[in-house]
């Protein structure tokens, strides 16, 4: 959690001195958030709005949609410079293949249990997304395998895919 | 059944051998977790929620009291010696705390922040005692129209205190409340968003989704975040010189008073206690400019005013059924789960959880005073642990935790969505808080908005022409001009003294782990 000195708007925060200036702007998520908000709102508009006089299924969803929908509008037309982190290439380069490692995560655990999967997945995220060496790599991740093993489904009995070389 | 009966139930609950192990293995891995750089007592609950669903309702809870009250003493640690706030409420104590640590005053630091947060924790523990029996004779009063206003009042307070931008606190609390309704109508039973899919008629499961915003999102974030570069200063134990004691007793007596009002406030949480009791420290002192520049009294009043807030914003919680912050929020969701609903019937129909609670934050402040004094040495070694290292242990007990859950591939997607846009929402400066209280709040406000309609025929003036309701509207309405005109007074304040001067410093919350 970095603490920021706020200058005026036209100059960056302290924390991001050193960081290229911060291109990253609201327009993106601003705009997702409206285009979810509208989608929203119509489809509040067809489950009904009021039911024998009364509040239908729809109304809160609508009023919910409504203000998402004002304050994306806001969002959109307000100053896009502040508080936001500029995306690098770098960065992209080691997210992209985080969220591929989880994903591999979900399709592994049914499988092959979860001490292998941990090993797996915690391989490839130490030495491939953290950078981290091989020893540490290659080590760190069975022993927390072992250890989730051994404190969901042995102590908290917790039903969970367990490897077929471990008892259940 | 009057307080004092109540407590001694409640130690009654919290001193059996297996409370007493609960207690202190959630105030110990707090500690440690607060000690661990980037991981937040937030963080650290929702990634733990499924280990106690396996517990009863009340051990669960004390478990996770334990955790964020733990968690609230070791962000001190980090906050003093590397001059990282190891949760949003140390934030304040890096000011004075670290440059304490850099004079070689570090053990006097972490004493009389341990000792001072002891003092808050009880004193506000005690005032918790007090003010149960009122509070829950207030809510029993409450029906469904005042419940209803209590949670919308809940919200505008969020945003209220929101540490970043107002727009996107409503923004996300607008997302919030729709992802809320998302599965059967509550009231009619109808199906709403769900697009075909069966699992979704159950609604999102509020744990993956709070899982994935704080801890895959977490880590995602901190993967490429700038490393901190402060060296970590030795300290072997914490015990303050007498000096030390005398000059924090006053700031300690006025934080236990700010933190534990404060802390009852929805939307105080605990970031405005630790500022609110800098401010007035600052003020009162005969010298201000020794602010900043290792004040002791800049590091006693506000860590026992965090301690204090901490323990009493459950009372809201647990008799209103109205979480006044992210980890609350979690709190609401663990007892949900257990089948125990937060609420006006709560201390009534299950005091032994209301007490328990209650007396195992004694017993767990205790703990923490005598674990901090002579090992913080220990604890501060952890601080030498790699953070890819924290951040895969992170992912791991998320996953196998959220697959816990149901057994379902299906929550997993969930969480890992919602990582995914708990980094994006950090990344472009929006506050993940507002949108996890506003979907714990949502169906709360739905439900007895609807319900309260009902009950008038329709009629809206069911909402201005009950006692309590009106004192509540007047309430929200005296807090909404407040706030515009303490927004309009600060324009024209910074208009009047010139671009380009520096501001009072602002906590990036879109940063933060919580």
């Amino acid at each position: 959690m970095n603490q920021h000195l706020e200058f005026s708007d036209s100059s960056p925060g302290v924390g991001q001195a050193d960081a290229e200036p911060a291109q990253g702007s609201t327009i993106l998520p601003g705009a997702t958030l409206l285009a979810l908000g509208v989608g929203a709102a119509a489809m509040s508009l067809s489950l009904g709005l009021s039911k024998d006089g009364l509040p239908g299924p729809g109304l809160w969803p609508l009023i919910a949609s409504l203000l998402m929908v004002v304050t994306a509008v806001l969002v959109l037309v307000g100053p896009q410079h502040r508080l936001c982190e500029p995306l690098t290439r770098p960065e992209i380069a080691q997210t992209v293949p985080a969220i591929g490692i989880l994903a591999v995560f979900v399709a592994l655990l049914p499988a092959v249990g979860v001490v292998t999967t941990c090993s797996l997945t915690g391989f490839a995220w130490l030495r491939f997304v953290a950078r981290e060496g091989w020893r540490l790599s290659l080590i760190l991740p069975p022993v927390l395998g072992f250890a989730i093993y051994l404190i969901f489904v042995v102590m908290l009995r917790v039903p969970m895919p367990v490897d077929a070389f471990l008892p259940r | 059944m009057n307080a004092l009966d109540g407590l001694a139930q409640g130690f009654s609950v919290a001193m059996t051998f297996d409370n007493l192990l609960i207690v202190l293995l959630g105030v110990t891995i707090g500690m440690v977790v607060g000690v661990l750089p980037g991981l937040g007592p937030t963080a650290t609950i929702a990634i733990l929620l499924p280990v106690t669903f396996s517990l009863e309702p009340a051990s669960a809870i004390i478990m996770l009291a334990g955790i964020y009250y733990g968690a609230m003493y070791g962000g001190t640690i980090t906050a003093v010696l590397v001059k990282v706030p190891g949760e949003v409420a140390s934030v304040i104590t890096t000011f004075d705390g670290y440059a304490m640590a850099r004079q070689g005053r570090a053990g006097s630091a972490l004493g009389v922040a341990a000792i001072g947060s002891f003092i808050g924790g009880v004193g506000a523990t005690a005032l918790l005692v007090v003010l149960a029996a009122p509070m829950v004779a207030i809510a029993t009063k409450f029906g469904p129209p005042e419940l209803f206003l209590v949670a919308a009042l809940g919200v505008l307070l969020v945003l209220a205190i929101a540490s970043g931008s107002l727009v996107k606190a409503a923004l996300m609390a607008g997302l919030g409340i729709l992802l809320a309704t998302v599965g059967q109508d509550p009231i009619d039973g109808s199906p709403r968003f769900i697009f075909g899919s069966l699992e979704l008629l159950g609604g999102l499961d509020i744990v993956a989704i709070a899982m994935g915003l704080f801890g895959l999102g977490e880590v995602l974030h901190q993967l490429h975040a700038s490393k901190n570069t402060e060296e970590s200063i030795a300290v072997h134990s914490a015990y303050p010189t007498r000096q030390d004691l005398r000059q924090s007793a006053g700031p300690i007596a006025r934080g236990s008073v700010i933190g534990a009002v404060l802390g009852l406030i929805p939307g105080g949480g605990s970031v405005l206690p630790p500022m609110a009791s800098y401010a007035v420290e600052r003020k009162r002192a005969k010298d201000p400019s020794r602010f900043g520049k290792g004040a002791i009294e800049g590091v006693a009043g506000p860590e026992t005013a965090n301690n204090a807030g901490a323990q009493t914003s459950f009372l809201p919680l647990l008799t209103l059924g109205l979480p006044t912050s992210s980890v609350m929020a979690l709190v609401f969701g663990a007892l949900l789960l257990q089948g125990v609903t937060p609420g006006p019937g709560l201390v009534s129909d299950h005091p032994d959880i209301f007490w328990g609670i209650i007396a195992s934050m004694f017993i767990g402040n205790l703990i923490l005073l005598l674990m901090n004094l002579p090992l913080v040495g220990l604890f501060a070694q952890l601080l030498k642990i790699k953070p890819t290292v924290i951040g895969l242990i992170t992912i791991v007990v998320t996953m196998v935790g959220v697959y816990s859950l149901g057994n379902s591939e299906l929550d997993l997607v969930v969480a890992i969505v919602a990582g995914v846009v708990g980094y994006a929402l950090r990344k472009t400066g929006f506050e993940i808080g507002p949108l996890i209280l506003a979907m714990i709040l949502g169906p709360m406000l739905e439900k007895n908005l609807r319900i309260a309609l009902t009950m008038s025929g329709g009629d809206p003036s069911i909402f201005v022409s009950r006692p309590y309701s009106l004192a509540l509207v007047l309430l929200m309405v005296a807090l909404v001009v407040l706030s515009v005109w303490g927004v309009v007074r600060r324009r024209r304040t910074a208009r009047s003294v010139g671009e380009g001067r520096l501001e009072e410093p602002r906590f990036d919350g879109a940063s933060s782990p919580h």
